[in-house]
């Protein structure tokens, strides 16, 4: 067990690296001297420019300016916003908590409604029940989620009049009146989700049904909802929980659209925001936030996952 | 029985050949020619009601929607078409030389492709949009960046798979060379999983496209893509909702033809692959 | 065996269909209450639907369509509810798969799967089913069962995953159980031992047993009565000396015809120096743990092995799975690398065969694998498969390859019309037919055969192996055929190498190897592998000598268990080599 997290670990390194090592060179792609972008395109005194090269070391062969960039961004020291000069860790920091509660109610609806429907189409192969929801979860899966929120905002914000349309409050300023702000995104996001995790669910389900050991623990007489819940489930759960962490990327990345139809402050937001401004400190900084959320959040469901896996846990 | 009469012979093979038949259909009349110029505005007609001249009505500058909507299609099509080239292309040609020959340059890559996973299609694109700048052509080039790996990964895991194959170890001790042997033996076996994930790619594509132009970050106006019709009609949308409704009716409907088209050919041809969903 | 008149069973006009295509058309059967009875038949002739059909569990889309099934006073094919259908399995009705890797749930404890079948039918507390659970794994013969109910399946052999199996299906005492084809996974010494361990568990807990199985043989000594199946129709049915000795149907003569020994015809070949010498030949698979940071697993495949093949003969290497059998062929191949010895083909170190004489030493060795599913590329058509073999041949013209693969095609009985045709078109016997003709299309010198026959039905075995014979004569190849059944290679094989973990356990020519054999592994392997024989009123189960105590004062033979222990091979008589333990 132990040797598994260590070599877990161990192989999100090189990851981590690459990672960093692509967020650097698009950077230093971008158009134009890069001291220049990072101080925001408009410096009167050349001294200020000068001590900007120095820092970033652009004077340096290239090897030397990631490694010097690396530590910098290891230390936390991810530099500061053109646009308001906050410092770019303490901004995404602040913004993150939006992003993560909209995408983690969204997977969290997602996987309440998407397992079950999942096993129970599977159970109900080739019946009405399953056509239903395999054409329930395409037509979804159709639905861009961005247009789906469009339309939830004029149908319960302007025409039902239920639902906030503009601005946010935070829940943890104001629990009720926070949540009324996260209902729509929630439900935009979540829609494609559960259409993404039945399928999942349904496929997953299907296999494991046509293994012998489905059929053996019918041989014994037991009731269909053990067999479902006890042998099918937890078989194939496993491939879908390794799915909701690579779509957790899908989903910070969708969050751009979502967040930027619901004017949530977010990630996404802030993310779309830094390219619309040349905000190149955020943007880099933000890039490589999400980034790092997905390589670690995939190596805490790796790890999670051994611990339901008999055999990677003895190994 | 044929390979079209057994893939239409299934609902969703025959709905999904359909739709997307119908897509195609409009994008190319939308190509060639539509009921009034999609760019030519008329400040007088304004937020115009469907008319015989204007069945959709007009926009917020008197554009003719249904004009608009024709050649939004063609250009979301061929961005989706255009963006499939270089990932079939490269990715095939990386997939096989890393799963055929393995070794270090297969470790390399599939290290690569493993950060590169980090980044989704559109996080990715938004990220080179940035550098390339907001054009039809960029957004071509980003998305075929953005899908390159899953090409890679799915002819590479096609080309393992076969590589297993009793008839691949035959070819090696009849003392066929290993090009030989990957170009006759194994590539033409990974035609089926390659021709399911170009029609789900061109999904994901059309999609992303649309995100992207709905960010002002794709597209640019005047000229129409359903994606940035999406985005110069939000700020009209509590008055006029059918400006939203209709462009996102056309990417769903796309996407539904391209949806069904692509799980009716994974049916048929590669029943074994998983559902290798990808969504922004 | 004790027989009550009232039958357990009775199955009486069955007809079971896939949508609309027939499946059974047509089964009457009758099974006395703690009888063992074989349902004997090949692939696809529905002796595994008839056995699910009897559970009501037919997968996917299969229906009853005419007749009943009743079992105790219960119509299966028409229950007053499913509920009462649901009681009667797993507690009235037990049934082990044939599968054991997949049979038993991998993320869910033995001691849990045993006991959730308990919980649902019985009123037991927790303490008294475990105490059942443990009382049941001694019957079946495990070690430690308290400790076993903790751990998960992936932890056991096959062997012991059936047996475990059996345990916990017969835990609920069930009057009848279905076991479909239960030890066909296995290896031929632990077949054995499942077998008598649930003929064992059966009859000291009065239950009736189906052993379904495509191996007359092999069942032929438990049951006390058989049933024929082919095609979907029940053929014949009686008990089994009776079915044995006087068979009634054409089909059971034919299925006994392929299932007895043959007279063995053993190719011999000629004197002189061998063709092929393989010397301390030395296999390893090697497994960096991320790139070899964590180490590396080493499996030493084949352990120092040496044999030779002359002109024209053919040899037959025997072992289990997991004896390295088939490395040594992929070795003298060069599919698989080799760690250290030489091999020698017709004067010619392999090792210095590079470019063009690698290529032509290939048209020279040939191979044919064991399944013909996945040996021909499903892209191509059969004309084109057979011709690729004749690729190095440079001066002959494309006409001239054709017509030669054609006349091979036609050689191994596949008609010339067939050549346009994809692998798919075909059965699994065509399919060998068009490997095999593949291999010789090249005149080779040399055909390595791994299991040639074995994913087949015995019918197809007995063609395939006259074909190869037949052809033999014809083309006079040396052959070098891989089986783990003994009775298969004694068919053809001049000589035999008998293989264990890696290492020669024994080896001499075939005749002295079954009339003496001296290793207690080759010994093991003959009792476990039953094979029908000629007796004075027709076929009966062929007696095998029961393995003999070591002589005192003869040497200690080498034991694949101690692998670490000195090993040599000594010629025990001309010809006749036996593995010892001690130095040379």
């Amino acid at each position: 067990m132990m040797g598994f997290v260590l070599r877990r670990l161990l192989m999100s390194i090189p990851t981590f690296v690459i990672v960093a090592i692509m967020i650097f060179a698009l950077v230093r792609a971008l158009p134009g001297d890069a001291a220049l972008l990072m101080l925001g395109g408009n410096i009167d005194d050349p001294a200020v420019l000068e001590q900007m090269r120095a820092q970033m070391g652009l004077d340096q062969p290239l090897p030397v300016q990631f490694l010097a960039w690396l530590r910098e961004m290891l230390s936390g020291n991810l530099g500061q916003s053109i646009l308001t000069g906050q410092d770019v860790g303490v901004l995404l920091w602040q913004r993150f908590g939006v992003t993560a509660s909209v995408v983690s109610l969204a997977m969290l609806t997602a996987l309440i409604v998407a397992v079950p429907a999942g096993l129970l189409a599977a159970h109900r192969h080739n019946g009405r029940t399953d056509y239903a929801v395999v054409f329930g979860s395409i037509v979804l899966l159709s639905m861009p989620s961005f247009w789906v929120g469009l339309m939830l905002l004029v149908l319960f914000g302007a025409i039902l009049g239920w639902l906030p349309t503009i601005g946010f409050v935070s829940i943890t300023e104001d629990l009720g009146r926070g949540m009324t702000y996260l209902i729509l995104p929630v439900t935009a996001l979540a829609l494609t989700e559960i259409a993404v995790l039945t399928r999942m669910m349904r496929a997953g389900s299907l296999e494991v049904i046509g293994k012998d050991y489905i059929t053996h623990a019918r041989a014994k007489g037991l009731t269909e909802t053990r067999v479902m819940w006890r042998h099918v489930f937890p078989n194939a759960f496993a491939p879908t929980l390794t799915m909701v962490g690579i779509m957790l990327a899908g989903l910070l990345a969708g969050a751009a659209v979502t967040e930027t139809v619901f004017t949530l402050p977010g990630i996404g937001k802030l993310l779309v925001d830094s390219i619309y401004a040349r905000d190149y400190p955020v943007l880099q900084g933000a890039l490589l936030f999400i980034a790092a959320i997905y390589v670690l959040t995939n190596l805490a469901i790796d790890i999670t996952y051994s611990f339901f896996d008999p055999k990677v846990r003895l190994t | 029985m044929s390979f079209a009469a057994r893939l239409t012979s299934r609902p969703n093979g025959l709905i999904g050949v359909l739709l997307v038949g119908l897509v195609l259909a409009v994008a190319l009349a939308g190509s060639i020619m539509t009921p009034h110029d999609p760019l030519k505005s008329d400040l007088m007609n304004r937020f115009g009601d469907a008319t015989a001249a204007h069945p959709l009505g007009t926009d917020m500058f008197g554009r003719d929607i249904l004009s608009r909507l024709m050649r939004g299609a063609w250009v979301s099509v061929s961005i989706g078409l255009g963006t499939l080239v270089l990932p079939v292309l490269v990715g095939t040609l990386l997939g096989a030389a890393a799963g055929f020959f393995r070794g270090w340059f297969d470790r390399l890559l599939m290290m690569v492709l493993d950060a590169l996973m980090a980044f989704p299609g559109l996080l990715l694109a938004l990220g080179l949009m940035a550098i390339i700048g907001a054009n039809r052509w960029g957004v071509i080039l980003a998305l075929s960046l953005a899908y390159l790996p899953a090409v890679t990964r799915v002819v590479r895991g096609s080309v393992l798979s076969i590589g297993q194959s009793e008839f691949v170890e035959a070819s090696t001790s009849m003392g066929n060379s290993r090009l030989y042997t990957l170009m006759v033996h194994v590539l033409p076996n990974c035609a089926a999983p390659l021709i399911v994930l170009s029609t789900l790619m061109f999904g994901w594509v059309l999609l992303a496209e649309s995100a992207l132009s709905f960010l002002g970050l794709g597209v640019p106006p005047p000229e129409p893509s359903w994606g940035n019709m999406l985005a110069e009609a939000k700020a009209h949308l509590m008055r006029h909702p059918m400006l939203g409704l209709l462009p996102g009716l056309c990417i769903s409907v796309a996407l539904l033809g391209v949806n069904l088209l692509g799980d009716a050919l994974r049916d048929e041809l590669d029943p074994k692959s998983a559902d290798q969903a990808e969504v922004i | 065996m004790t027989t009550r008149d009232d039958p357990i069973l009775n199955i009486a006009g069955l007809k079971v269909s896939f949508g609309a295509a027939p499946v059974i058309h047509g089964a009457d059967l009758t099974l006395h209450r703690g009888e063992i009875m074989a349902l004997v038949g090949e692939s696809g002739s529905g002796k595994s639907v008839l056995g699910r059909a009897i559970l009501g569990l037919l997968p996917g889309g299969g229906r009853v369509s005419a007749g009943q099934i009743d079992f105790d006073g219960h119509d299966i094919t028409a229950p007053d509810t499913p509920e009462e259908l649901r009681r009667l399995r797993g507690r009235r009705i037990g049934m082990i798969f044939q599968e054991p890797l997949t049979s038993l749930n991998p993320n869910m404890r033995i001691g849990e799967q045993m006991a959730e079948a308990m919980r649902q039918h019985t009123d037991l507390g927790p303490r008294q089913i475990r105490d059942r659970a443990i009382d049941m794994l001694r019957q079946v013969r495990l070690k430690d069962p308290e400790a076993l109910l903790n751990r998960f399946p992936h932890e056991f052999s096959g062997g012991m995953r059936q047996r475990i199996m059996i345990a916990s299906v017969m835990m609920l005492k069930p009057a009848l159980l279905i076991a479909d084809e239960p030890t066909t996974a296995l290896d031929a010494v632990v077949q054995r031992e499942v077998l008598d361990i649930m003929a064992d568990v059966a009859r000291a807990n009065g239950a009736a047993v189906l052993l379904i199985s495509h191996d007359l043989a092999v069942v032929a000594a438990y049951a006390s009565r058989v049933a024929v199946m082919e095609k979907g129709v029940l053929v014949e049915t009686g008990a089994t000396a009776d079915v044995l000795r006087r068979p009634a149907h054409d089909y059971t003569r034919r299925l006994l015809a392929s299932a007895r020994l043959g007279q063995p015809a053993p190719v011999t070949g000629a004197a002189g120096t061998p063709l092929l010498t393989v010397e301390g030949l030395r296999v390893d698979f090697t497994e960096s743990r991320l790139f070899g940071l964590l180490g590396r697993n080493v499996t030493h495949a084949v352990r120092g092995v040496s044999l030779d093949v002359r002109r024209g003969e053919f040899v037959g290497l025997v072992g289990e799975s997991g004896s390295g059998k088939s490395t040594i062929g992929r070795a003298i191949a060069r599919l698989a690398p080799k760690v250290a010895g030489r091999i020698t083909f017709d004067g010619t170190d392999l090792d210095d065969c590079r470019g063009r004489a690698e290529r032509r030493l290939r048209q020279r060795i040939r191979l044919v694998f064991q399944d013909p599913y996945s040996s021909l590329n499903p892209r191509m058509r059969i004309g084109r498969i057979v011709r690729e073999g004749l690729r190095f041949d440079r001066d002959l013209s494309a006409a001239e390859r054709r017509r030669r693969s054609l006349a091979m095609l036609d050689a191994v009985g596949i008609p010339a019309a067939m050549a346009d045709r994809f692998p798919h078109a075909l059965s699994g016997g065509q399919r060998q037919r068009v490997a095999i003709a593949r291999a010789l299309v090249s005149r080779p010198d040399l055909v390595i055969a791994d299991e040639p026959v074995s994913a087949l039905d015995v019918t197809i075995q007995a063609q395939i192996l006259a074909l190869l014979k037949q052809l033999q004569e014809e083309f006079g190849f040396a052959c070098l055929f891989i089986s783990h059944d003994l009775h298969i290679v004694e068919q053809l094989c001049a000589r035999l190498v008998v293989l264990h973990r890696g290492r020669v356990m024994e080896q001499a020519d075939t005749a002295t190897l079954f009339a003496r054999p001296r290793h207690p592994y080759t010994q093991r392997l003959m009792a476990a592998s039953p094979r029908l024989e000629d007796g004075p009123e027709g076929l009966r189960l062929a007696k095998t000598a029961p393995p003999q105590a070591p002589e005192p004062g003869s040497p200690a033979f080498f034991d694949a268990q101690g692998t670490a222990a000195p090993y040599r091979l000594a010629e025990a008589a001309p010809g006749h080599f036996v593995a010892l333990r001690g130095a040379v």
